[in-house]
């Protein structure tokens, strides 16, 4: 995911993105059958490009594809992946159901919540972490308590696991190596067998 | 003839000497029974917000239509009653109440209330009709307000308050 | 009898029309199946599981909404299981379902609290707090949103989308955090907002109007119709001791289908208005003292009768009666013509000049089936808002709607706005006529391209024309809607029907106008106007009175002696004010009557107090010819006297009786009625210039004086029709204040460029001597090279700018801050 305002900061193009992809939103219009149906996909590549959805997206995916705002908006808030507030760079979404509350989920939002200096929902001051807490499962029960940093899984997170998490991503960690190191733990791994380093 | 005049006598002699039956009323009352139903009350809670809320349930309970209740919204600045409705007009027609009690069974925040006061007799007919001037209860009562059920009302809220213009692209 | 399929419910057997929902088809066996997402108008959902029901065959319970009927299907809906099931999903939407009953407007009359009280549990299992939102949420104009009561049925959200078209209202959020909610900084400020009030099944919506005015036990109904606009929709309303405390729908799916307009719904409680005339009121000198209804009544009868005397009964002119009864309209022409001799009476007191059509009758359900809706200079949604949710849906269905006109009826459904000057608008049908007639036989049928823009600014092109060509040569059902304003284009619009009826036989033509006034085609049909009698007779040749535009001309130049309007507060409602202005001041003798001392009454003589629609007993006729009738639902009031017994008691203060019996002119009427009923329905009069018109009109549009102030610019002036605007009933509304448009001037992005206006800027409007303050708005919706102004607005009025039509061309100027202060 772009970070916020990359764009523009490149000085190079600073046209809203809207028309400078215009034959991306074409094509992926031209994809369905009804142009509504590119509504996810116009969110999403307003997010790509900006880091989250901003008001001004919203009016004019609307206006694109016909629709009204209300419902840009209704679908836009239906989906925890999709930001309308501006995000920091590692979106940390930790999931809020009832099984990851159960194993731990409950705990660690509190210690996330100490340890970023944040409560949920804001963004930390350098601009690199937000916290967020879905209400909805992220599908993942089996490695509960389960977090979601932006495209990335990590399971069975425990305390000491979230700091060492934080830790690599603040020293430069790639966030993919990182999930696949760390993050995921094997079928039928137990809370301990991460817990050994 | 004289053995039953004696007899007469002799029962007012011995009634002489019995506890007294009659009460020196107004200056002396008669005990009332713990349930007795006499004048109504509105109660208010301990921190003298009304409990009527003017869901007029006792108005519809009252099988002798002897109740009448306008309800209104609650002032935020000054309200009446907790939540957002009270009763703004309340009357009770003491002529026409039978005080069977069903109002006060009917009323879901225990605010009507039937005290053991009776003397309700008076010159006219307009003045049995008991508005909140006299029904509301000048004393509060050491109710609490229930947490939750009729959460503090603070006018209309705008449709969209939360997002600051911050937050706005 | 393939249409209809047999199934069993309940063991019973039942006989109900394929396609049909078992909720429905179980309703017809009279057997019930609680519902709350389901509603019989909105497609079916499923969302709300109360209406789970054991269908043979299937592995599990199936919702009985989305379910259809089929033949030989066997349902249980009371089974051991089914109850269960009702008990569990009611436990789940009481869950976090605050129990603030007493306090909820919705208790009584509440879906969630009967089938509770039916077929659910007596307690609940949860044990730690209900979730809480926020209570009392500002949802739009009418409206009170209670987050914590919605059950997330979603039939507000589905009422917005599919009949009012519009989408605004949207669930957001997810999960048990989903709530019904809005865009960003938009509130639900729709038309039709007041219908989700019906439909929420707890009380999440409630009406701030009726906010916490009863209970609905308390309320002793009144079958009524709405007389706020030509539609006639059916309404319910409601009184608690005496007092007007809402207005329900009350369904008529050959009228209104179940809905209501907010100002239908919500516009009542000026009935109950402190600002009402309630007094008979006698001028004397600057201010008016009140006066008995007797002393009122001699003294107009005695200045009626020095009038007469001295000047003619000619002298004598009576305006108004679109709002009346037509009991009311019929005896309001008998005193006209009787009583006092003149043949002075027009009802037409909005510019309008023709309220009916004989040729090409219109339905409102032809709507439904149109191919083609065609809108001629009319803005259905302002003018006949609950007849368009028929169009919306025509147009959602895949009827072409087609739009032409100076200004953009700002569809959200599929439609072609073809802009055309009001000037050049007959003109451009007959084209389309002409095109229409020529390409007969070629067989061109094509794709009509439709957007939802504007089919870009400045005048229509050729391409407007093809477009409507097109759409006419493939149509079968075309429903035109006209509004009625200018005869020119009505002649051009029958040209084009009769073209389009040349091309094939079996084609359905119709035509409606909506009437300026709820009973306009009622008040015509009663002789209400000066060309024709009751019953659409023509009077004879030469004896034809003056209309509303001539006597206003007659007053002003001082040859009108008397002038007697009623319900018209013409000040507001004429499009030409200064005529108005001149000839109300002008004219020695004039009487108002009214609900409200509006600004016409406060220049009369003297001031009748009407009473309100919901005292009167009588018929009206809507847009369509229906005629419907109304029963007395509250007394007159105060002083106030219903306007049939005011003219009776005129009469008679005249010396003349206009009735022997009190049935006698309701009798009267129902024959008149009779007469004029073709298939259930009145039927139109005919175009003027077919029969004896009146006083010619001055042409519509003409400028007055040539204005040629170097530093302006030339536009044309288009004055719209707005719901919430107009004279009377919603300026005297406390509801209605804040809703009500305010004078403004709308421009288009180009225009506002080129003249150098910003938003909000003092711009000057004007047209000869007059001149009108206004400040600006830029919105791409309006047609290059005009300038929109709503009609009947608060603040400057506008129509001083207007000669006689709803447009006239204006210089516009942008003002410098200095002549402003």
């Amino acid at each position: 995911m772009a970070a916020i305002g990359a764009a523009a900061a490149d000085g190079r193009d600073r046209r809203p993105w809207w028309v400078r992809r215009e034959a991306d939103i074409e094509r992926l219009i031209a994809r369905y059958p009804k142009p509504k149906s590119a509504l996810m996909g116009l969110l999403w590549m307003a997010q790509e490009e900006r880091g989250y959805v901003a008001d001004e997206d919203v009016a004019f995916i609307a206006e694109r594809l016909g629709l009204s705002r209300g419902y840009v908006e209704s679908t836009c808030s239906f989906y925890s992946l999709y930001h309308r507030q501006p995000v920091g760079r590692y979106v940390i979404v930790v999931c809020g159901n009832i099984v990851c509350g159960l194993c731990g989920g409950a705990d660690l939002i509190r210690h996330l919540e100490e340890r970023l200096g944040v409560r949920v929902g804001e963004t930390t001051k350098d601009g690199l972490f937000t916290l967020l807490v879905t209400n909805e499962c992220v599908a993942a029960c089996d490695g509960a308590p389960a977090l979601q940093i932006n495209e990335e899984y990590f399971h069975k997170v425990n305390p000491q696991r979230a700091d060492r998490i934080l830790q690599a991503l603040r020293d430069g960690a790639d966030l993919a190596e990182l999930s696949e190191t760390i993050g995921l733990t094997a079928p039928g791994a137990v809370w301990e067998a991460g817990e050994s380093a | 003839m004289l053995r039953a005049l004696a007899k007469g006598m002799g029962t007012t002699l011995r009634m002489l000497f019995r506890k007294k039956q009659t009460l020196k009323y107004p200056f002396v009352k008669k005990e009332r029974a713990q349930r007795f139903r006499g004048r109504h009350e509105l109660r208010r809670y301990e921190n003298g917000l009304e409990m009527c809320i003017g869901c007029e349930l006792c108005q519809v309970a009252c099988p002798a239509a002897a109740i009448t209740v306008m309800p209104a919204q609650n002032d935020p600045e000054n309200p009446n009653s907790p939540g957002e409705r009270y009763a703004y007009k309340y009357e009770i027609d003491m002529l026409r109440c039978i005080f069977c009690g069903l109002c006060e069974e009917a009323c879901p925040t225990e605010a009507l209330h039937l005290t053991r006061e009776f003397e309700l007799a008076d010159f006219t007919r307009e003045s049995h009709i008991y508005g909140r001037d006299r029904l509301v209860n000048r004393h509060t009562s050491p109710f609490r307000v229930p947490e939750n059920v009729y959460p503090p009302f603070h006018g209309l809220r705008p449709m969209h308050e939360d997002r600051g213009e911050e937050t706005r692209a | 009898m393939s249409d209809t399929v047999t199934l069993t419910i309940n063991g019973r057997a039942v006989q109900a029309p394929k396609g049909m929902g078992l909720v429905e088809a179980a309703a017809l066996a009279g057997i019930e199946i609680p519902v709350f997402c389901h509603h019989r108008k909105l497609k079916p959902v499923g969302v709300c599981r109360m209406c789970l029901v054991e269908v043979e065959g299937q592995r599990k319970p199936v919702p009985a909404c989305t379910t259809q009927v089929a033949d030989g299907m066997v349902v249980r809906t009371e089974s051991d299981l089914i109850r269960h099931l009702r008990q569990g999903v009611l436990e789940f939407l009481l869950l976090n379902h605050p129990l603030d009953c007493p306090v909820c407007d919705k208790g009584g009359e509440c879906p969630l609290q009967d089938n509770t009280f039916k077929y659910g549990p007596a307690t609940s299992r949860l044990s730690v707090p209900k979730m809480k939102k926020r209570k009392a949420v500002d949802l739009g104009n009418f409206i009170v949103l209670d987050e914590e009561r919605c059950i997330l049925c979603r039939r507000c959200t589905r009422f917005d989308a599919e009949v009012a078209c519009e989408g605004t209202l949207v669930v957001g959020q997810r999960a048990h955090e989903a709530l019904i909610t809005t865009a960003d900084g938009e509130t639900y400020d729709s038309y039709f907002s007041g219908n989700v009030i019906e439909l929420c099944p707890v009380g999440a919506l409630t009406s701030k109007a009726y906010r916490f005015k009863g209970r609905p036990w308390d309320l002793s109904r009144v079958p009524s119709v709405c007389t706020a606009c030509p539609v006639g929709c059916n309404i319910e309303l409601d009184f608690r001791f005496g007092e007007l405390a809402r207005v329900l729908s009350r369904e008529n799916p050959e009228v209104d289908n179940g809905w209501l307009c907010d100002r239908g719904r919500f516009n009542y409680r000026y009935v109950h208005s402190a600002d009402r005339v309630t007094q008979p009121l006698l001028r004397r000198g600057d201010t008016f003292v009140p006066v008995s209804w007797t002393e009122a009544l001699m003294e107009i009868a005695s200045r009626l009768r020095s009038v007469v005397r001295d000047h003619g009964p000619e002298a004598v002119g009576f305006i108004g009666g679109g709002r009346l009864t037509n009991e009311e309209a019929y005896t309001f022409q008998k005193l006209a013509r009787e009583a006092v001799g003149t043949p002075h009476i027009d009802h037409r007191v909005a510019g309008q000049k023709v309220t009916s059509w004989a040729g090409y009758p219109g339905r409102l359900d032809d709507i439904d089936g149109a191919d083609v809706v065609v809108l001629v200079d009319v803005l259905p949604a302002e003018q006949m808002p609950v007849a368009d949710l028929r169009i919306r849906r025509a147009a959602q269905r895949g009827a072409a709607l087609l739009a032409l006109g100076p200004a953009a009826p700002g569809y959200r459904v599929p439609h072609t706005f073809i802009p055309v000057m009001p000037a050049g608008l007959a003109r451009f049908l007959e084209e389309a006529a002409s095109l229409v007639a020529e390409g007969e036989g070629q067989g061109r049928t094509g794709e009509l391209s439709t957007t939802g823009a504007p089919a870009g600014p400045g005048p229509a092109g050729v391409d407007g024309q093809e477009a409507l060509v097109r759409a006419l040569r493939s149509a079968r059902r075309v429903v035109a809607i006209w509004g009625g304003t200018d005869a020119a284009v009505g002649r051009a619009l029958e040209r084009l029907l009769n073209a389009c009826r040349r091309t094939g036989d079996d084609r359905r033509l119709s035509v409606l106008i909506p009437g300026e006034q709820a009973n306009s085609r009622g008040a015509e049909a009663m002789g209400v106007r000066p060309d024709r009698l009751p019953g659409h007779r023509p009077v004879e040749a030469g004896a034809a009175g003056l209309d509303t535009a001539g006597m206003l001309q007659a007053a002003a130049q001082g040859r009108l002696h008397a002038l007697y309007l009623v319900g018209a507060n013409l000040q507001e409602t004429y499009p030409d004010g200064r005529l108005v202005r001149e000839a109300l001041s002008r004219v020695p003798f004039l009487v108002v009557q009214d609900l409200f001392l509006t600004e016409t009454a406060r220049q009369a003589d003297v001031v009748l107090p009407a009473a309100p629609f919901a005292a009167k007993s009588g018929t009206y006729v809507n847009l369509e010819g229906r005629v419907q009738e109304v029963q007395e639902a509250q007394a007159a009031g105060e002083n106030s006297r219903t306007d049939g017994d005011i003219f009776r008691a005129l009469a008679e203060a005249l010396g003349r009786r206009l009735d022997r019996s009190s049935h006698e002119i309701r009798w009267e009427v129902q024959h008149l009625l009779e007469e004029l009923t073709v298939d259930g329905f009145v039927t139109g009069a005919a175009l003027p210039g077919e029969a004896g018109a009146g006083a010619p009109a001055p042409a519509a549009g003409t400028a007055r004086g040539d204005g040629n102030r170097a530093d302006g610019r030339r536009l044309e002036l288009v004055a719209v029709s707005r719901l919430y605007g107009g004279g009377g009933t919603a300026r005297f509304d406390p509801a209605f204040s804040a809703v009500r448009p305010r004078a403004e001037a709308i421009f288009h992005p180009d225009d506002a460029a080129e003249l150098g206006i910003a938003a909000g800027d003092p711009v000057e409007l004007s047209s000869g001597p007059e001149a009108v303050t206004l400040p600006a708005r830029i919105s791409p919706q309006v047609v290059k090279g005009t300038v929109q102004v709503p009609r009947g607005a608060e603040g400057p009025a506008v129509n001083m700018l207007l000669t006689g039509g709803w447009h006239a061309p204006v210089t516009v100027r942008r003002r410098v801050l200095e002549e402003v202060g």
